[in-house]
């Protein structure tokens, strides 16, 4: 797991504007199921993180976004440009790093960089050069004969180069180790202290906590949840423990609000899931005599499983 | 309690997923029923209408003048539908499958490590030598599918002309077919355990071929040192002539053959499982300091300087010039050894076509009596074909790079989308036209070396007008590029140009209807040097090359980008 960054947003200091609106984006491959109806904002100078598992819809959303993907209906806009019919206008707008970063496999990382700074127009050569040696990039080598990590490396740098209003990145930190991993949260911190936006998608969810604003958790092409990280954090399920003198009985708990579930299956011991106040159960363990009481908080990841787990449907 | 719902199963894959040969072999089933079912009619109804003309032929062959047309394949016994055949098809045949077979053998391992496939492969408990074996098993059986199939062609076109068929000898002619484009191929999976790109070994081989043709044909002609047309692979090929009955097959010639493959298939064999995956071979290792280590800036500063990275068509002419110098180097220097071919039998072939519609017919209607018609039917026969297998090439990178995902990064950049597309294509036109003018300009050199005088206005109507076959060509890879993949685009592309140029060769035997051979477009390209210019074909062409390029472009616009 990623180590937690120095380059955490402190006080967000985002705009009420939104650099990039999604309305009921829909998006079909024939009959099969990209994206639908997702709806989101991101503003001026946030973090935004998206957040889902493999095939949930996150790349696709990024690559209609970026043009690449037609809607099948619903709009999406960057800098209210429409980014289909203006996509030309919303790359002069965007640096994007794509999630399998595949290039000429015959350029040097130099050339590749140079080339799409000649495609882009209006990169500072000097910043491009010092992204270069942040990230400990060898530019002299041929893209063939980078590693993965360096690979993403030159994916970083081309994103960064032109000091895009948006950042579009899909899984930036594949591949990278954690020293670079460090160098990109500061470039994102970076990023977001110049008022410039930032859309990143990951399954690293220390990485999201610590870095984004605000989070989007997309699951079976559904956007389920958005909301500041502190939010998703209020929804969090807490589990208490309690050791007693001698066997526990789950009907103790059972009855208290925001309980979920309760068991007992430790010697003299009961174990409560519960969300919200824990001083009902808290007082309950005490009335019984608790010997010792803990309790466990919920990692992020706890909460981005909840919204993962299989859709169940009904016993025929 | 509710239960999750239980996900269906994968289907079971079928009996062509159980190992590495058999999944190859699909992946070669459309060309080789293409290749395989093409060839074998185009062989039926040349053997077919052979005895039509194989008597006036036959003629001709009493006299020492075939010999001047050696260079095209040895002339025996024309006076027979199985000499006729032999000289007129069978000969070239396996210049024609060994496209594919370059095309395929380039592809063989090199395809999956540029796929990043072959590390996957690996990943598996397979060793390296069983799974290119197995391969080239799957290549091989593909091969003789293909020869199978020419050798029914053969066996029926001949009972058609009603001629006593050897079944024996028919299939041995399928052999020597099979064995000799089999070497090419062979050549194919050998050059590209040394080149990064099965493009590149597929050049490389397809050039090897196309010289190796040349110098055994120059050496027939020339009746030059045995020694020298023993290095060739098609000189082997020469020695069965399997169908006549008074020549037969050489067990010799066809065990050289056999052993040429074995050797090659081999030597691959030890490459591969020596060399790292996704590297080339190295035959030795130096002991070299290492690289010193440039700094980034410098690096950086190098880059910014370089005009090859200043746009799409800058960038992608970098890419390609080098394939664009080389061809232009085939064309020119064939350009002008065809007008040496010409200056060495100018009287006898003159003379000899005066009057003889026969020999117009040998040539593709070419009438070799003057100096211009003789170049028209050594040099502009061949040189259109070899035009669209260049157009071809330096369109090919473009469904490349959309199969690979390539296009993602720099359609990231504030290009408009339509730009891409054109300004790759553009570099398409500069190697056509490239081509076209040195096709124009080499017999004119060729002609003031050996004082032999040729028409600037006709070798300009003749070098100039291959560029619409060349546009037609390369728009006709745009226009596939993202429907099928860019290997079967070369297959269908190079499939459909060899239908095309052999219909066009073996049109006085077939007689095709005018509608079928207007399908050709190098019926359309016609004689330009003793027909002028085919002005509404070129107009047609160029409109068909600006429509399919429109497509091209349009559909480009308006899709998804491939991930």
């Amino acid at each position: 797991m990623a180590t937690t960054s120095s380059a955490a947003p402190t006080t967000p200091t985002t705009s009420t504007a939104s650099i990039v609106q999604v309305d009921a984006l829909t998006k079909r491959y024939g009959s099969s199921r990209g994206i639908d109806d997702v709806t989101f904002a991101i503003r001026d100078g946030e973090v935004f993180g998206f957040l889902g598992p493999n095939g949930a819809g996150k790349t696709t959303t990024i690559r209609t976004l970026m043009g690449l993907l037609r809607p099948t209906s619903g709009r999406a806009t960057i800098g209210g440009l429409d980014c289909w019919g203006q996509a030309t206008e919303v790359k002069r707008l965007v640096g994007y790093l794509p999630g399998e970063f595949s290039f000429d496999p015959g350029l040097t990382g130099a050339q590749i960089l140079n080339y799409l700074a000649n495609l882009r127009g209006d990169v500072d050569h000097a910043y491009m050069t010092s992204l270069v040696e942040r990230l400990e990039l060898d530019p002299t080598k041929k893209f063939r004969e980078y590693s993965r990590g360096n690979k993403q490396k030159v994916g970083l740098a081309q994103a960064f180069m032109g000091k895009p209003r948006l950042l579009i990145l899909d899984e930036p930190t594949s591949g990278l180790d954690p020293l670079n991993q460090q160098e990109f949260y500061k470039l994102v911190a970076e990023t977001r202290a110049d008022g410039r936006s930032v859309f990143l998608s990951s399954h690293i969810l220390p990485e999201v906590e610590h870095t984004c604003d605000r989070v989007g958790i997309i699951r079976e092409g559904r956007l389920v949840k958005v909301g500041g990280v502190g939010e998703l954090k209020d929804l969090r399920q807490r589990v208490l423990e309690a050791q007693f003198g001698g066997p526990a009985e789950a009907a103790w708990f059972s009855g208290l609000p925001g309980v979920l579930s309760v068991t007992t299956d430790e010697p003299n011991t009961a174990r409560v899931t519960l969300t919200g106040d824990m001083a009902d159960a808290l007082r309950v363990a005490v009335e019984h005599g608790a010997l010792n009481v803990a309790t466990h908080e919920p990692s992020l990841e706890d909460i981005f499983l909840r919204f993962y787990e299989p859709v169940s449907e009904p016993v025929a | 309690m509710a239960t999750i719902a239980a996900r269906p199963l994968v289907a079971p894959a079928g009996w062509t997923f159980r190992a590495v040969w058999s999944k190859s072999l699909r992946g070669y089933r459309v060309a080789i029923l293409a290749w395989g079912i093409g060839l074998g009619l185009l062989l039926m109804a040349t053997a077919a209408a052979s005895s039509s003309v194989s008597g006036a032929a036959g003629a001709l062959s009493q006299t020492n003048i075939v010999q001047s047309f050696a260079f095209f394949g040895d002339p025996v016994a024309l006076g027979t539908p199985q000499g006729y055949t032999t000289f007129k098809f069978l000969g070239l045949v396996p210049l024609f499958l060994g496209i594919w077979m370059v095309i395929a053998g380039a592809h063989l391992t090199r395809g999956d490590e540029e796929r990043g496939a072959l590390d996957l492969v690996l990943g598996t408990p397979i060793s390296r030598a069983r799974y290119m074996s197995e391969k080239i098993i799957a290549f091989a059986i593909g091969t003789i599918l293909v020869g199978a199939f020419m050798t029914i062609g053969l066996i029926l076109g001949l009972a058609a002309a009603k001629v006593q068929v050897d079944i024996g000898a028919a299939v041995m002619a399928g052999v020597d077919i099979v064995l000799t484009s089999f070497v090419y191929g062979a050549l194919a999976i050998f050059f590209s355990q040394f080149t990064r790109t099965a493009g590149a070994a597929a050049g490389i081989a397809g050039a090897y071929m196309a010289v190796d043709f040349v110098v055994a044909g120059a050496m027939r002609v020339s009746k030059g040192p045995e020694f020298i047309s023993g290095l060739t692979i098609n000189f082997y090929s020469e020695l069965s002539k399997p169908i006549i009955p008074t020549y037969g097959t050489n067990p010799g010639a066809l065990l050289v053959l056999l052993v040429m493959s074995l050797v090659l298939v081999a030597a691959s064999i030890w490459l591969f499982v020596r060399r790292d995956a996704g590297d080339v071979a190295k035959l030795w290792t130096r002991s070299v300091a290492l690289r010193p280590r440039v700094a980034p800036a410098t690096a950086m500063a190098r880059a910014e300087g370089d005009i090859s990275l200043r746009g799409v068509f800058a960038r992608s002419l970098a890419d390609r010039w080098l394939s664009i110098f080389w061809w232009m180097v085939g064309i020119g220097v064939f350009g002008v050894y065809a007008v040496f071919i010409a200056k060495s039998a100018e009287d006898v072939i003159a003379q000899a076509f005066k009057n003889s519609a026969v020999l117009q017919a040998l040539f593709g209607g070419s009438n070799m009596a003057t100096n211009n018609g003789f170049i028209q039917g050594i040099e502009f026969s061949f040189v259109p074909f070899v035009t669209v297998l260049a157009a071809m090439f330096f369109a090919i990178n473009w469904p490349t790079d959309l199969d690979r995902a390539r296009l993602e990064t720099m359609l990231s950049e504030p290009l408009a989308r339509w730009r891409v597309p054109l300004e790759r294509f553009a570099v398409v036109v500069v190697g056509v036209v490239a081509l076209g003018v040195v096709a124009w300009l080499a017999p004119l050199l060729g002609g003031a070396m050996a004082n032999f005088t040729l028409d600037s206005g006709k070798m300009a109507a003749a070098g100039l007008g291959l560029i619409p076959l060349g546009l037609v060509t390369g728009a006709l890879v745009y226009a596939l590029a993202g429907k099928i993949p860019s290997g079967a685009i070369l297959g269908v592309v190079g499939g459909l140009a060899s239908l095309s140029f052999l219909m066009e060769l073996l049109n006085d035997l077939l007689k095709l209807p005018t509608w079928v051979l207007n399908l050709s477009i190098f019926h359309v390209y016609g004689q330009p040097i003793s027909q002028g210019i085919n002005w509404t074909g070129t107009i047609v062409m160029l409109v068909v090359a600006a429509a399919l390029l429109a497509i091209s472009v349009i559909r480009f616009t308006r899709e998804d980008v491939r991930n």
